[in-house]
């Protein structure tokens, strides 16, 4: 369904609004944030020497540019508000690199670090410098980005401490005053938008409905009281991401749900350790390209939302099969208009979910966003690694990633929770993974 | 390579049921296509021109113009023999 036919108009100065109300995601974010800090951590590994002067000149300037980075939110009860132009300096705390894997505890300390929504602004950076190495991990609350944005922001970001301009340059001065929802389909709002939500309410009883009946004796995922988010970064060769490209394109099956299977797949063998076993996913979906104006890739915000699935999987099952039916699960989802009405009704799920912990929303989620075709050479400085994980809850998935194509190689940043898993249970799925991989592939 | 734009419109739109497809429309926002209509396009349009398309090179796919230009730089595909026993 093409949607998308006009550009982002330019509403004049005078007519911007100093402060709007927040829409269904991001108030879904607020209530989320209010449990567990809801945050996406983006980690950057540099060889090279970057100055920290110049990381703090390309913050300001990133700063300057983008009206959400110095946005706070004012939570006014049932009505919370972005308030622009009303944060402070980007926070830059700098550190010493003291092992490779200096990261992954700055990562993890950050997804469990709350923002001061009041004061803002909503994205915060620490530099860990080492010998002609160092690691940027930069912050952001969820609200104000999705992957499309945090990718250019990031190669913006770069460009600015090598000295060089920025790709876009384009006028972001409307970046957040509308939400996405303003800009969906008219059949998603009024009386239509009633008729969708009773037929959207229908589908997720009937999922609920068939989830239950096929879990009965199996394994129910644990809610535990509290937990903390690890991380497992994973990197599949780069043959065996070439075998996955050339076997998504013969099988006619997306890399998104040939990975979101391989996930699936190792979990049922990890986790739920029956002949066959109902589960739970979550597939993310852009809404950039699916509402009534072109939102610039570089305009920040979160035209993202997220689609809930419920799958058969076999323990040793039919691979393809599997990956088929995440794939139909999910185009049947679009198909419906799903996107629209989750984004919606985001706040009262959330609310349900964190009041009835037994619907422990996912088992796993997954998103692949594609090639993040960021330049690698910036000068004195190459960009090696490049990483992003949001914020997981005890109700949310007991096993999650982003993936991504980078430098040739399909990058998948595992996030679980130290009170489902230890470490090495995490890394048995990811082996798991790349093992129903190989198979799939050979 | 040369190849035709008017020929990855018509494949474009014989793949998204699509009477008219221009150039310069857009492959999600204007023609609404899905993920995975996007897969079968780059499929549909390697089988038929024999070339290899860069996965990494999809990501800067914006419009039908942007796709005739990744297919004509795009290399030809290796054949794969039918059967390797046999290669000379």
């Amino acid at each position: 369904m093409p949607v998308n036919t006009e550009t982002f108009d330019t509403v004049p100065p005078a007519a911007r609004p100093a402060s709007r109300r927040l829409a269904g995601l991001e108030r879904a974010m607020l209530i989320t944030d209010a449990v567990v800090p809801f945050n996406v951590v983006v980690a950057l590994r540099l060889d090279g020497d970057l100055a920290p002067s110049a990381l703090r000149s390309a913050l300001d300037a990133l700063q300057r540019r983008h009206p959400l980075l110095r946005a706070s939110v004012r939570n006014g009860g049932s009505k919370p508000v972005f308030q622009f132009e009303a944060a402070g300096l980007i926070p830059l705390d700098e550190g010493e690199r003291q092992t490779s894997e200096s990261w992954i505890a700055a990562a993890e300390e950050e997804l469990g670090r709350r923002f001061d929504f009041e004061a803002g602004p909503l994205m915060r950076c620490r530099y860990l410098r080492g010998e002609s190495c160092g690691d940027i991990v930069i912050t952001f609350q969820h609200m104000i980005v999705d992957a499309t944005s945090a990718v250019r922001l990031i190669g913006d970001l770069l460009s600015l401490c090598a000295g060089r301009e920025p790709a876009g340059g384009g006028d972001l001065s409307e970046e957040g005053r509308l939400p996405a929802s303003a800009l969906f389909p008219k059949q998603y709002s009024g009386v239509r938008f009633a008729r969708a939500v009773a037929a959207f309410m229908g589908s997720q009883v009937a999922d609920e409905a068939w989830f239950r009946r096929h879990s009965r004796g199996v394994r129910k995922p644990v809610v535990a009281e509290r937990g903390t988010c690890r991380i497992l970064p994973v990197r599949f060769p780069a043959a065996l991401t070439t075998a996955l490209i050339k076997s998504s394109r013969r099988e006619r099956v997306t890399l998104n749900a040939i990975l979101s299977a391989a996930m699936m797949a190792a979990v049922q063998r990890s986790l739920y350790p029956s002949a066959r076993a109902p589960l739970r996913h979550i597939v993310f979906a852009d809404l950039r390209p699916r509402v009534a104006r072109t939102v610039p890739e570089d305009m920040l915000g979160c035209f993202l939302t997220m689609v809930r699935l419920s799958v058969m999987v076999e323990r040793d099952g039919d691979f393809w099969a599997l990956a088929r039916s995440i794939q139909e699960s999910t185009g049947r989802a679009e198909r419906s208009g799903e996107r629209y009405l989750a984004y919606s009704l985001s706040p009262g799920v959330m609310k349900m979910i964190l009041g009835q912990k037994s619907l422990r929303w996912g088992a796993t989620a997954f998103s692949y966003s594609g090639p993040a075709n960021l330049p690698v050479e910036y000068g004195s400085f190459e960009l090696k690694g490049l990483h992003a994980f949001p914020s997981n809850m005890t109700t949310g998935p007991e096993y999650s990633a982003l993936a991504r194509l980078f430098r040739g190689e399909l990058c998948c940043d595992v996030l679980y929770l130290d009170c489902d898993m230890d470490a090495a249970g995490a890394r048995e799925i990811a082996s798991g993974m790349q093992a129903v991989l190989e198979g799939a592939t050979c | 390579m040369l190849i035709d734009l008017e020929d990855v419109c018509r494949t474009v739109g014989l793949v998204l049921g699509r009477r008219v497809v221009h150039a310069n429309d857009r492959l999600m926002e204007d023609l609404g296509a899905e993920s995975i209509d996007l897969l079968n396009i780059v499929v549909a349009l390697e089988q038929k021109h024999g070339v290899s398309i860069d996965e990494a090179a999809t990501g800067d796919v914006s419009t039908v113009r942007d796709l005739h230009q990744l297919v004509s730089r795009s290399p030809r595909a290796a054949i794969v023999p039918a059967d390797p026993a046999r290669t000379a």
